[in-house]
């Protein structure tokens, strides 16, 4: 199997799956660099995921996106942020074909806590068991940016940047409900946190 | 026995104490040998840089190296501490601990350090507040702890030697708080002095604090938020760049912008004092004769994670006694009481250790515990920006409450929820998974199952808007808070690990109450909701119940540690109660030193870095003044 084809229809279902663009998650910089984090991440997946499950995930998408004009498939403008160029009815379709089903769901589940963090978690949902994919993935998780920040320990940004709100403060959007309840599951997995310590 | 050189100094340890020290006598002129256990600095800090982007849990710890010969406590070790001592007292033999430290309770040591040349300065947060006058006369002000045998004043030229040498940016029209003063420039006596670099920027997310605070008392103090002076670059300073606000002064620095000791290791060097690294002092040898110190022993090893077996291959080990006219011991708290006790001998005044007629080697172990409380303001804040702390409310690290109840510092941090929960890593996961899943305990569940720009809006929305206290308790000196030799466990070269007994006095927990009180009372005041959540069954968990109150019932919190490890070589004027006088001289051999951490009387609430700095600069002059 030639794992560069099935780059477009891993990178398509990510993008609908993280809410960034096909062009912004791997963008197509050098065309002859075989290890950007889009092939380390497929690879992965082919590597650890159940094979059979992840590629029906990525038939079933290819099914869904099948009939769209080209121009979506690897979109080349960057959308600002929080305005991604994904059709709303492809995520429909992705939601009920591929959401729907548990085991895809899980598949999915899983290429969100790669893109969004670079880890792959050994269990589905994830305990502390897990590895951080590469340094280039651990620099381009989704989650820094989602919350316009940069990677802790990565910042390519100027002296004292942190005295003003980021230049996409305006993009922020509206609060979300904060609600207490009965928790219906044991804290999920956590970096870091509780155990960092010191001050 | 190799060596027969005789140095003006041996210093043990190569962090910011025993670096400071050796800098300062080797630009003076003196001969210094610096022992290290760690491995020599590499030249770059992308090998320690790759670990830490690689590392699950990114702990203070997570970039460094963990050897047999030189192991290290770990933050992940805290929560097991429990079942690590069921597990001892259940198999006895055949079971070690995987936990460098013996924690015996009844709580938890939550702070860890370094054994890598530079010391924890690899991961210290690069706040550089300077002690309060009355940091030094708690007895005498407020009839708590003991007194220090020296005063600010003392101490105030060496702390302006110290912000040079580190380089610290500060304003000092922001700083003089609580009675703190600044004398003179000290290249011109004429001008008034100036720390040697401008205020780094109070971040976005601080300053909207500070609004949120407006005017407001507590416990008799006017509160306010202040930029924290910082050990940071705010312009090119000493061939090094400016903070470019990675986020990640713990666990590493990634540009070293933050300054480390590395920095006076390699200046040390230059001006002659000669390092040796891979080599753990064991034993401080003394003359019976004359009582003074005459030698340090030391095992140096090839590879740091070969253990010292009968099995190891030969000329992978080699003793030696390093000789000195004088000899420091900079090895930090926990370590430098465990050479102390461990040089024990049958000798005359040496059946407990070296320097421990006084039995206080060992005792009076602080740490400033941190009580965390974290909360969702209405509007964005914009965390994870920014170096991980740049303002503070000192507001309350004194007044007449210190006869009650400890002081405390409050660290307005910029990385939201990280210590706290784990996030963004916590909220991502929670938001991916199905059904409704926890962030902070029951206080704060999200809906999961989210994907696409669903998920994206709500992490944005939940983790702009976090933010945290991280409040430093004041901890009074306790004789039974000590460091032993563990009688059962060893490290890789067979020296005795730390024992550690642990608690936390009413003192303590009635200041840790209050500063929980204080952050529940500005987080109402912004309109912040509080998410703070505290699990009973948490392996740290303590409780108080407020005296004061009739009707209150005892309340939980948590233990974390600041990896601000003081005393157990306290200071003091009396030698029967302390193991070094004013000068940083042993009461019992008086051409032993010691410095650093150990040596604090009590613990204020500044961060102790700048003052480990100050004391040991301080020090260095009585030592030039004894080989002269």
């Amino acid at each position: 199997m030639n794992v560069g084809e099935l780059l477009p229809d891993f990178v398509g279902l990510s993008s609908v799956l993280t809410g960034y663009d096909a062009n912004t998650i791997a963008p197509k910089v050098d065309p002859l660099d075989d290890n950007t984090v889009a092939m380390q991440y497929l690879r992965l997946m082919l590597a650890k995921a159940d094979n059979e499950i992840f590629l029906q995930t990525l038939a079933v998408f290819r099914e869904i996106v099948a009939d769209l004009p080209d121009a979506w498939n690897w979109s080349n403008a960057k959308d600002p942020l929080f305005k991604p160029n994904i059709p709303a009815d492809v995520a429909a379709q992705v939601k009920a074909q591929i959401l729907s089903n548990a085991e895809m769901a899980a598949m999915s589940r899983r290429m969100i806590r790669l893109w969004y963090l670079a880890t792959w978690y050994v269990n589905e949902p994830p305990d502390f068991a897990g590895e951080v994919v590469s340094m280039d993935a651990y620099k381009e998780g989704l989650a820094w940016p989602t919350i316009q920040a940069h990677p802790m320990g990565y910042s390519q940004l100027d002296f004292g940047y942190w005295a003003d709100p980021p230049p996409s403060a305006g993009t922020t959007p509206p609060a979300p409900p904060i609600r207490s309840g009965a928790s219906a599951a044991p804290p999920a997995a956590t970096q870091g946190g509780k155990q960092r310590g010191g001050i | 026995m190799s060596q027969e050189k005789i140095y003006d100094v041996v210093i043990v340890g190569a962090g910011i104490a025993g670096a400071l020290a050796a800098y300062k006598l080797a630009a003076a002129g003196k001969s210094v040998l610096v022992i290290d256990g760690g491995k020599r600095t590499p030249d770059s800090r992308d090998a320690y840089m790759q670990q830490f982007y690689l590392a699950m849990a990114k702990t203070p710890e997570s970039p460094y190296p963990n050897y047999k010969n030189t192991p290290v406590p770990l933050s992940l070790d805290i929560g097991n501490w429990k079942t690590e001592r069921a597990l001892e007292d259940a198999f006895k033999e055949g079971y070690t601990p995987p936990g460098y430290l013996i924690q015996k309770g009844p709580l938890p040591f939550c702070s860890t350090y370094e054994r890598v040349a530079g010391g924890t300065t690899w991961h210290w947060s690069g706040t550089a507040l300077r002690l309060l006058p009355a940091d030094f006369k708690l007895q005498t002000n407020y009839g708590r702890g003991i007194d220090w045998p020296i005063t600010y004043d003392d101490l105030e030229p060496f702390y302006c030697e110290a912000e040079q040498e580190i380089g610290v940016t500060g304003d000092t029209g922001n700083q003089g708080y609580h009675g703190i003063t600044f004398g003179k420039d000290p290249k011109d006596p004429s001008k008034p002095y100036a720390y040697p670099m401008p205020e780094i920027p109070m971040s976005y997310l601080d300053k909207q604090v500070a609004q949120g605070v407006g005017s407001m008392s507590f416990d008799g103090q006017v509160v306010s938020v202040s930029p924290t002076p910082q050990g940071r670059n705010s312009v090119p300073y000493d061939e090094r760049r400016v903070c470019a606000g990675n986020t990640n002064c713990i666990p590493i620095c990634p540009i070293q912008a933050k300054y480390d000791a590395t920095i006076h290791i390699a200046k040390a060097a230059q001006h002659g004092a000669k390092i040796q690294y891979r080599s753990i002092a064991d034993k401080v040898l003394v003359d019976p004769q004359t009582g003074l110190v005459s030698g340090i022993h030391y095992v140096k090893f090839t590879d740091p994670d070969l253990p010292r077996t009968p099995t190891a291959p030969q000329g992978a080990f080699k003793e030696g006694v390093a000789k000195g006219k004088i000899y420091v011991i900079a090895a930090h708290a926990i370590e430098t009481a465990k050479l102390l006790l461990n040089s024990a001998t049958d000798q005359q005044g040496l059946a407990d250790g070296v320097a421990n007629r006084s039995d206080q080697v060992g005792r009076n172990l602080m740490d400033h515990p941190v009580q965390l409380s974290y909360a969702f303001n209405r509007n964005p804040l914009y965390p994870f920006r920014g170096p991980l702390a740049t303002s503070g409310i000192e507001s309350l690290r004194d007044g007449p409450f210190r006869q009650k109840h400890a002081a405390f510092r409050v660290e307005i941090g910029n990385e939201g929820w990280n210590w706290a929960t784990g996030d963004p890593y916590t909220t991502l996961n929670a938001l991916v998974s199905p059904g409704r899943n926890s962030v902070s305990g029951p206080n704060h569940t999200v809906q999961g199952g989210l994907f696409g720009s669903d998920l994206r809006n709500a992490l944005n929305g939940f983790v702009t808007r976090e933010f945290r206290f991280g409040s430093l308790v004041e901890q009074l000196p306790i004789s039974e808070n000590r460091i032993r030799l563990s009688k059962d466990y060893t490290d890789g070269l067979g020296i005795p690990r730390p024992e550690i007994t642990y608690d936390v006095d009413d003192y303590t927990r009635s200041g840790y109450a209050a500063a929980r009180k204080f952050a529940l009372a500005v987080f109402q005041k912004m309109g912040a909701t509080d998410m703070t959540f505290v699990n009973d069954a948490d392996p740290t968990a303590f409780q108080f119940t407020d005296p004061d109150d009739p009707g209150a019932k005892p309340e939980t919190y948590l233990l974390n540690g600041a990896g601000h490890v003081m005393g157990t070589c306290r200071m003091g004027a009396d030698p029967a109660a302390s193991v070094v006088g004013p000068d940083h001289r042993s009461h019992d051999h008086k051409n032993l030193f010691i410095v650093g951490s150990s040596v604090f009387t009590t613990t204020g609430t500044a961060n102790p870095t700048l003052t480990i700095a100050a004391l040991t600069l301080m020090a260095a002059d009585a030592i030039i003044a004894d080989l002269k």
